[in-house]
């Protein structure tokens, strides 16, 4: 079964959007470990590590996208551990796109996105 | 035969309602209890409602500059007053300063830096404290805000009793909704009182609470569970205050509430009409307020970031011109209204504008002024306030029967509605059964709007640089003096924080400092959480 995690890090709280999307996954027959807000780039690898997941999805509303997940996926390199699939969702503003594209986020989901656009991709990732 | 249809809340809707729907309702009139047409007589006709629209971002500075702009298109208070609402940082939001290493890259994103009293310098130059109304939106540490705030009229010679404002101060939300950095819930209402207090003495021009249903309804709640969720903490610090000796009527008349204006049009108009007649009734008989004017709810009304898409932005404008019509016809005291590319980024000076001319355009060149609450006798939005009135008060009274607001946090109880709801409604949306035009429609998609608006890059840099130069120039050791101060009084739960944070402030003690202090004292709290 696909294992994924869902978090927030830094300090932006608003995680309604998180929320629903973990909620969908759940409902389409995967893992879901919601991780919840306040994460930072060493707790979310103890987490994906520990909960061995394929996934891993990280919610942004409040800018800072790139350095964080700059932050993140250099936690992992520095230690040489494989980073599970990269998704992002939230506001991302289009410049940034690419950007995260670059750092190897497999896809970006932003406001008014189908959940089942969401849960395909995870699907043709996890393949 | 056509087919049933319902609020969003799931009130069941008829085609035509008559004078039968509201025989037995009580016809009231407005300015008088229990205010459901309003909390004035005259209504708009004798003061309108003002704009507070909340705004900040990047250096204080940069902020001030969006304020002065604000101020030259129009927006405004009552009586000549500029009217300024400020979002900070999230870690100003969370009681940090700019230099703490855990905080870097969220500084200056989402709203204004303010570490020191410098900041707050910058932040307000050019405008006089004695003729502003100014929002601070903050919730668990508003200790902290408030005691730099005051010492900064201090140090600018401005009379205390001059200050008008408001600070949300509301420590509910941390514990069901928003998640942020907070203490247990006995000690945040405390503080919470702590800061009432010493308002209601020092500077009685300020409003003590700013309770909110908008992050309530944006979480995913519906009318009904807004409406309940704001008036269930209400009654939480209402009790607090009382029970620590507060004055009701001195607190229930600086008591404000934030609600949101979105989707379902006359649901939200009739949501407000119940929530007043409730707030009233409950001081009156809960808290045995004795003037009936302190039992006015005083609201500010902030149309509904989720209601908003990314996709045809343009679109926006014409729904934020309808809940702001809403917010009017629902008697607000004041306004936030979004801008068009609210769903992309924060607001470029040009959108901001038409975001205040929706509401220069409603007051000016409508007539709604001119005839206070002129839905009052409708029979549809009667009887539909009182259906709302109803469900709202069977969520407070199963609150009540389990033990109050705390119990209610700590068996998950509001949580799990808030969350169930959001599922809900996503699911709905889903299936189109909930339409967004040009999102879910058939008349095809449209392009995503592109954010323009970027906060200034060498924001957070020079705010981390600003910080380190401040601590190195003041008297280190007075400031840990008084920090230790407000440690002592915050270890004791009869001692009075507040003129200790005051005193801290005016020894250039930090926003980081003052806050870590209680966050200290109090210990970390981390509400768990709920999937639907």
């Amino acid at each position: 079964m696909v294992r994924v995690l869902l978090a927030k890090v830094g300090f932006d709280t608003h995680d309604r959007g998180v929320r629903v999307v973990a909620s969908a996954i759940r409902d389409a027959g995967m893992e879901v470990i919601y991780g919840g807000v306040f994460q930072t780039d060493e707790s979310i690898y103890r987490t994906a590590i520990d909960e061995d997941v394929d996934v891993l999805g990280l919610s942004f509303l409040c800018g800072g996208h790139v350095e964080w997940m700059e932050r993140v996926i250099g936690y992992f390199v520095d230690r040489g551990a494989d980073l599970p699939a990269l998704l992002v969702g939230g506001v991302i503003p289009h410049d940034d796109l690419v950007k995260l594209k670059n750092l190897g986020v497999k896809a970006i989901f932003g406001p008014g996105t189908d959940l089942n656009e969401i849960i395909d991709t995870i699907k043709r990732i996890t393949r | 035969m056509s087919s049933e249809r319902q609020t969003s809340s799931g009130i069941p809707l008829k085609a035509v309602y008559t004078e039968d729907d509201t025989r037995r309702i009580q016809s009231e009139e407005p300015g008088k209890f229990p205010f459901t047409r309003g909390i004035y007589p005259e209504g708009y006709r004798r003061i309108t409602w003002i704009e507070s629209f909340a705004s900040g971002y990047g250096l204080p500075e940069e902020t001030n500059e969006r304020e002065h702009y604000l101020r030259s298109i129009g927006h405004k208070a009552f009586g000549g007053l500029d009217s300024i609402n400020l979002v900070f940082d999230r870690p100003t939001f969370l009681g940090y300063d700019s230099d703490d290493p855990a905080v870097f890259p969220d500084v200056g994103q989402i709203g204004v830096i303010v570490d020191t009293i410098e900041d707050l310098e910058r932040l307000f130059k050019g405008f006089d404290l004695a003729k502003l109304n100014v929002g601070f939106i903050i919730d668990t540490q508003a200790p902290a805000l408030m005691a730099l705030y005051v010492a900064l009229a201090d140090r600018w010679g401005v009379s205390r009793k001059t200050l008008n404002g408001i600070i949300c101060n509301n420590p509910c939300e941390a514990y069901f909704v928003a998640r942020m950095r907070t203490v247990p819930p006995k000690s945040g209402l405390r503080l919470a009182v702590d800061v009432a207090k010493f308002c209601i003495r020092e500077i009685p021009g300020f409003n003590i609470f700013r309770i909110n249903g908008y992050n309530v309804a944006e979480s995913g709640a519906n009318s009904v569970q807004e409406a309940a969720f704001a008036l269930i903490p209400a009654i939480a610090i209402m009790q607090e205050a009382t029970d620590r000796g507060l004055d009701a009527d001195k607190v229930a008349a600086r008591v404000s509430f934030q609600f949101a204006q979105g989707r379902d049009f006359f649901e939200h108009i009739c949501k407000i009409r119940a929530a007043r007649r409730i707030w009233a009734s409950i001081l009156k008989e809960r808290f045995h307020v004795t003037d009936e004017l302190s039992c006015r709810m005083k609201i500010h009304l902030q149309t509904a970031g989720s209601t908003l898409t990314a996709q045809g932005p343009l679109n926006n404008i014409i729904r934020i011109t309808l809940q702001t019509l809403g917010a009017v016809l629902s008697g607000t005291q004041s306004v936030h209204i979004a801008s068009y590319d609210e769903a992309l980024s924060l607001p470029t000076e040009q959108s901001v504008r038409i975001a205040v001319n929706t509401s220069k355009i409603l007051k000016y060149e409508t007539g709604l002024c001119d005839v206070v609450d002129p839905l009052g006798g409708s029979y549809f939005v009667e009887s539909l306030t009182k259906s709302i009135e109803d469900r709202v008060w069977t969520h407070i009274n199963e609150v009540d029967r389990m033990g109050g607001f705390i119990e209610a946090v700590e068996t998950g109880y509001l949580e799990k509605i808030v969350v169930s709801e959001s599922y809900r409604f996503q699911q709905k949306v889903q299936a189109n059964e909930e339409v967004f035009v040009g999102l879910n429609e058939d008349a095809g998609e449209e392009e995503t709007g592109r954010a323009i608006f970027r906060v200034n890059e060498k924001a957070a840099k020079i705010a981390v640089q600003r910080t380190k130069e401040f601590k190195s120039k003041r008297n280190q050791r007075e400031v840990e003096v008084a920090i230790e101060a407000v440690k002592e009084a915050a270890a004791e739960d009869t001692r009075d924080v507040m003129p200790l944070l005051v005193e801290a402030a005016s020894r250039n003690a930090t926003i980081g400092e003052m806050s870590g202090a209680l966050m200290e004292v109090f210990g970390e709290y981390s509400p768990r959480t709920i999937l639907s």
